[in-house]
């Protein structure tokens, strides 16, 4: 019988096909619409910045870091366990991306527009920031890292059941696919996007 | 009724020693191991009907239980895994 703590820390095990299917895709498209309106501009599979761009960067840039990812780790699942869906991880790193996405709309309330504007100042002098601005970056910050965590934990999660090996050396697997796809997204997809 | 298959005071499997006909009244005594069937605990034969039952779809399964194919499909791995062992 599927818990709440089930729902909220490992939906890939609870959840039927059809609604992670549903879910997975409104998760996406949520991402896209969030980057767009509130100008995060992801340089990285876990990393963003603000900056304006257009729809059709955001549609490619937040489907590429899914896909990215989605593709690693679906690889070397299958080296642990070859009935490994694709689908499985695909699900699994969008219900990761969730935490992101409320991440994102944190930073980009907390840090507001004005401060956006000194960030994108590549001459900024860090004096020059109030003291009011700074406390609201350093408090978006914390709050941040807890759903970083929470991301993870979602992932991982995701990961087990959908590869469903005991091995230890599925984190290990986990830890270089996440490595490997954010150096090709920063190094190759992002530059060519830009 | 439920055929108990683990000894209740050490856990170790049962063996059948007398099977008795309903009809004619014969008896057969000896010592049969239980069918590897009987030796799964009542909701791992559950399990293994039910999927039967579905024509073998771990699809069908999860929507019965009202959970997602990947785990129904890990439950079906550690069973296979369990009876390779019991094999």
């Amino acid at each position: 019988m599927a818990s709440t703590k089930d729902y909220f820390f490992n939906p890939v095990k609870v959840m039927s096909d059809t609604n992670q299917l549903v879910t997975g895709s409104a998760i996406l498209i949520i991402s896209i619409l969030v980057s767009y309106v509130f100008c995060i501009d992801n340089d990285g599979v876990y990393h963003s910045g603000f900056a304006s761009r257009a729809l059709l960067f955001q549609l490619l840039s937040n489907v590429s870091i899914v896909l990215l990812p989605t593709i690693f780790l679906f690889l070397g699942g299958k080296l642990f366990n070859k009935g490994t869906r694709f689908v499985d991880i695909t699900n699994a790193v969008l219900f990761s991306r969730i935490p992101l996405l409320v991440g994102y709309v944190i930073g980009a309330i907390c840090i507001g527009p004005t401060l956006q504007e000194k960030l994108r100042n590549e001459k900024l002098d860090p004096f020059s920031i109030p003291t009011n601005e700074l406390m609201k970056l350093a408090i978006s910050g914390l709050l941040v890292l807890p759903l970083l965590v929470y991301s993870f934990i979602l992932l991982v999660n995701g990961l087990r059941t959908a590869i469903h090996s005991k091995k230890s050396m599925l984190y290990a697997m986990f830890a270089v696919g996440i490595i490997v796809s954010e150096i090709l997204y920063r190094y190759l997809v992002y530059p060519y996007l830009n | 009724m439920k055929l108990p298959v683990c000894c209740p005071s050490c856990d170790a499997t049962l063996t059948v020693t007398q099977l008795k006909c309903d009809v004619c009244a014969t008896e057969v005594s000896g010592h049969y191991e239980l069918p590897l069937f009987l030796q799964l605990n009542r909701e791992e034969q559950e399990f293994i009907m039910t999927f039967f039952l579905e024509s073998g779809s771990i699809k069908e399964m999860a929507k019965q239980a009202n959970t997602s194919y990947p785990t129904m499909r890990n439950k079906m791995d550690d069973m296979i895994e369990k009876i390779k062992k019991m094999q």
